[in-house]
């Protein structure tokens, strides 16, 4: 059989050897001939590799059991030279020999299930697969790729454990189907598949690496991409490591590296004369990384309107606008810092590619540059383009059977219009009231002080509420209002799973699709269980109140018996309780029995239509 | 001499900007009518007008409005540009000497005490019988459209002389604010009026505050709300002088540091415009934002005339899947026993579901 991939790599601890053939991974022990596991790939479920920048390279590789059980096999690959490489191919072929398998088992091309074709006609059909992957990955943002794909929703559960708390709970032990969860939240999927999608950009890599000192020792830890980022900046190093690797020892090679003066100086520190001195890497000391490194980013074509080159004989003075007055060469001490930030900054520009510019339009950027310095306060006020809203004439839809106004004509029907009129014409017409007597007019007299302080009351209790709710949200007040921990946490699980449940509820209650019915029945059962839930919340939350008032009036009646003093009341008062559980959760309560009501008004409709179908 | 000053200095700007109050009142003559037993028109319009005295004595800068919302229009009680004549002819009919010379009066509480009682008059008077026969509503919308007016004329009139044209608008040289006194029930009909004109208070930061002495509306609710304003529906409509003095009286800069009487629960709920009903569920009109309880006719929005795509929508909002599915399910049951009903099944089934 031919492989596609092979790598040295361990597996439980054992050296050998991990290959992947046409249709399964085999992975055989160094001293043995014939492999000891064998994972076909038509079982490989999902596939996990330990990302570059980690020393230690390993794949997991997630496969189904017979009898459904998923088991992982974890691979870590063992070559000192080229693990990471070994992986990352391994990695590839296997994501292309899954996508094949599915590809062909899933779709009903039976040439593709026939399939003897040889290692290179799968391969190249595999390659294929990548690349069609990798251009989906860049653009495909639609719905119905974004819900199968299982590995995004995975990953995006492990980054928000509020969502993964809510996927247990509604979909492996409620009702809802993962689809359902998915298809509410495409919006949370697509933002994590483009949070993904980026990709971190260059960064100053000998600045982010830091000696850390363990045991009077100073350690460094170097992974293989930070090492392959300095080459990158650093084409100097990379000279000087080409030069000095086969003689020197890696290890020792980067410890003396860091310790040098030449790291000092890359990295844009003053020398000071105390610092270490080094035969070998200080003769490189006087080398320019500038010169040999700046890869420029190749610019085909410099517009005109930004071109200097033509004003070069023209230039008096290269060192900026004004010629330098002092005339000494390094006047300012911290040039060189600055000298080597900016360039060092340059090259990380000129690394990456510029995403925003695009390769077929620069013939167009004279014209862009042209237009950018137009004065345009000097132009006229531009045409304004607006989309012409035609609003047609609303009272005519106001007139024709308004219940709001038949209710008002409801309450207004007994009276007389003369009647009204002339009461208020009465009351107005005399000459001007007298403020005083006419605050009491109508009133008895008696009670007007009651209710006074009854008004009052209104305001303070309406002050006291707005008080209350002002601090809670700026955290004064625990936001639990007194609950214990695992109270409260249930509490909010149970009002984010009744939230799931409510919103498939009217989704699928509103369709008005006959083929989600069953979905309905489904989740009006787990609504009442909801509530049920919400029933021994509240219990467990009493006895959890009971038990910490018992407490905490023992340890009261301990601390008078010690000190003699009364304890005052406020130490002993406890909050919680099934009266703040059923206060949180009144409105799920509500939402709750209005969405079970409208089910049985709709149920009931049907029983009464069957009848009346059925005499 | 040595020691050290401790003490706390502000040097924070107070901010000494004089108030102007707009107060609406609802006119609305049945309703008062049917509130008499509790809360007499005269004694309201006496409580309103030491409220407004009240906020005058704050500063000497400060200013009221008031202005009437009428079963038809709304109109200024207070200033008005007829009011010279009706108050040196009231004071005539009242027979004693000239009420601006009176000496135990403020001058500036007695006229507007003077105008609003004699323009409320004279707006009763004009007012015949036969034009209240078929109107029971009140003009909110139109009073706030007057309200948010004459703010924005007293604001920006001040401002365009000192700081010029290019500041207008943006410093506000009097904080504004607007009272509602309401009576009557819920303003359905004028519900786009009455939210442009919220929408427009809450540009230019007008706190909307409503007294509802009785009725029941849900869009004041929504105005105060996103105003910021207060909105306090009275339970004892009779110490209305009270509630106005308590929850009213701060202006917006004072309010900063106080912790307001709203009431907290705020129905959000909007009415649809082909009905006029408050609707839970509804359909917006994409162009315009209108909104429907059902998707509109031949899917032509009514207010701007855009051909809408409904064919997303499916059978959304139609008849609740539910009844149709059960139906389906007894059908079947039924059909296993007697084959005879599945005619009729697939009759009854099919005009309920989608084409799709």
């Amino acid at each position: 059989m031919a492989s596609v991939a092979k790598g040295s790599a361990s597996y439980k601890k054992k050296d050998g050897s991990l290959v992947l053939e046409k249709d399964s991974v085999t992975w055989t022990p160094a001293n043995a001939e014939t492999p000891s596991l064998k994972i076909p790939v038509s079982t490989i479920t999902n596939l996990q590799a330990t990302p570059a920048t980690v020393a230690k390279v390993m794949i997991k590789v997630f496969a189904t059991k017979e009898g459904g059980a998923t088991e992982p096999y974890v691979f870590t690959f063992t070559s000192a030279s080229s693990a990471r490489m070994e992986a990352d191919i391994m990695k590839e072929a296997l994501t292309a020999a899954i996508q094949t398998f599915k590809i062909n088992s899933g779709a009903a091309t039976p040439s593709g299930s026939a399939g003897p074709a040889a290692t290179a006609a799968s391969s190249t059909a595999a390659s294929g697969a990548i690349a069609a992957k990798l251009a989906g990955k860049l653009t495909d943002w639609s719905k119905t790729r974004l819900e199968t794909d299982l590995e995004l929703q995975k990953s995006l559960l492990k980054a928000d454990q509020e969502l993964s708390t809510t996927f247990s709970e509604a979909v492996l032990s409620g009702a809802v189907t993962a689809d359902q969860f998915w298809s509410t939240r495409t919006h949370l999927l697509r933002a994590h598949a483009i949070e993904r999608g980026q990709k971190r950009g260059p960064y100053n890599v000998l600045a982010t690496i830091k000696p850390k000192t363990v045991d009077n020792v100073v350690k460094m830890s170097l992974s293989r991409e930070a090492i392959h980022e300095i080459f990158d900046q650093h084409p100097l190093v990379k000279m000087v490591y080409d030069d000095n690797v086969p003689k020197l020892p890696e290890e020792e090679f980067w410890s003396r590296f860091f310790l040098s003066r030449l790291f000092k100086k890359l990295k844009g520190d003053k020398l000071l004369p105390t610092d270490n001195t080094d035969p070998i890497l200080d003769r490189y000391l006087g080398r320019g990384d500038e010169e040999n490194s700046r890869k420029r980013r190749k610019v085909e074509r410099v517009p005109r309107t930004m071109d200097i080159e033509g004003n070069e004989q023209n230039l008096s003075q290269k060192k900026g606008n004004a010629p330098d007055l002092t005339m000494r060469p390094t006047r300012a001490e911290n040039i060189p810092i600055i000298k080597t930030l900016n360039s060092l900054s340059l090259k990380l520009v000129d690394l990456v590619a510029p995403a925003d510019t695009d390769p077929n339009q620069v013939e167009d950027q004279d014209e862009r540059y042209i237009s950018e310095q137009r004065l345009i306060d000097l132009h006229g006020d531009p045409e304004e383009e607006r989309i012409i809203l035609n609003i047609r004439d609303q009272r005519q839809f106001f007139s024709a059977s308004s219940n709001a106004d038949k209710a008002r004509k409801e309450l207004y029907s007994n009276l007389k219009p003369e009647v009204v009129l002339q009461e208020i014409q009465k009351t107005l017409g005399e000459s001007n009231l007298n403020l005083l007597t006419a605050l009491t007019s109508g009133n008895t007299g008696k009670g007007s002080k009651v209710q006074l302080s009854r008004a009052t009351t209104q305001i303070v209790v309406a002050v006291k509420d707005r008080r209350e709710q002002m601090l809670n949200s700026s955290g004064f007040k625990h936001k639990s209002g007194g609950l214990p921990a695992n109270v409260f946490n249930s509490v909010t699980l149970v009002h984010a799973t009744t939230n799931e449940f409510l919103r498939h509820f009217w989704l699928a209650f509103l369709s008005g699709d006959e083929k989600r019915a069953g979905d309905i029945t489904k989740l009006v059962n787990s609504l009442r269980n909801s509530k049920e839930r919400i029933a021994s919340i509240a219990k467990t939350a009493d006895e959890e109140w009971e038990l910490e008032r018992a407490r905490k009036k023992k340890e009261a009646q301990e601390e008078y018996k010690r000190t003699g003093v009364k304890p005052k009341r406020k130490t002993t008062e406890v909050g919680g309780g099934s009266k703040v559980v059923e206060e949180l959760l009144a409105p799920t309560i509500v939402a709750v029995d209005k969405a079970l009501g409208k089910y049985q008004v709709a149920l009931g409709k049907v029983d009464k239509g069957l009848k009346t179908a059925a005499g | 001499m040595d020691t050290v000053d401790a003490s706390v200095h502000y040097s924070q700007a107070i901010d000494e900007k004089p108030s102007l109050l707009v107060l609406i009142l609802d006119t609305n003559p049945y309703a008062w009518s049917t509130l008499s037993a509790t809360l007499p028109l005269e004694r309201a319009l006496a409580s309103i007008l030491i409220f407004l005295n009240a906020h005058l004595a704050f500063s000497h800068a400060n200013r009221v409005a008031v202005i009437a919302s009428h079963t038809k229009s709304a109109r200024f009680l207070y200033p008005t540009t007829t009011t010279t004549t009706t108050t040196t002819a009231a004071a005539a009919a009242s027979g004693s000497e000239d009420p601006l010379r009176d000496a135990n009066k403020y001058r500036q509480f007695r006229i507007i005490e003077d105008q609003v009682q004699a323009s409320f008059a004279e707006l009763m008077n004009q007012t015949t019988a036969g034009e209240l026969v078929d109107a029971k509503e009140t003009m909110m919308a139109g009073a706030l459209g007057l309200a948010l007016g004459y703010v924005n004329r007293l604001v920006r009139v001040d401002d365009g002389g000192v700081l010029g044209a290019g500041a207008a608008g943006e410093v506000t040289s009097m904080n504004a604010r607007i009272l509602v006194i309401s009576v009557s029930g819920d303003l359905a009909e004028q519900y786009v009026p009455v939210m442009n004109s919220i929408f427009a208070a809450q540009r230019k930061k007008i706190p909307i505050d409503i007294c509802k002495v009785a009725g029941e509306t849900v869009f004041l609710q929504q105005a105060s709300d996103t105003t910021r304003g207060i909105y306090m529906q009275l339970e004892h409509p009779e110490n209305l002088l009270q509630y106005l003095m308590m929850c009213f009286i701060p202006d917006t800069a004072t309010r900063r540091h106080l912790v307001p009487p709203t009431q907290i629960n705020v129905d959000f709920r909007a009415a649809c415009f082909c009905h006029k009903n408050v609707v839970d569920i509804g359909f917006v009109c994409s162009i315009c934002l209108s909104i429907f309880c059902t998707p509109p006719e031949g899917a032509i929005c009514t207010t701007c005339n855009t051909k809408l795509d409904i064919s997303a929508l499916g059978n959304f909002g139609g008849n609740p899947a539910v009844v149709l599915t059960k139906k389906k399910k007894t059908k079947k049951l039924k059909q296993s026993k007697a084959t005879s009903f599945s005619n009729e099944a697939s009759a009854t089934s099919t005009p309920g579901t989608p084409a799709s």
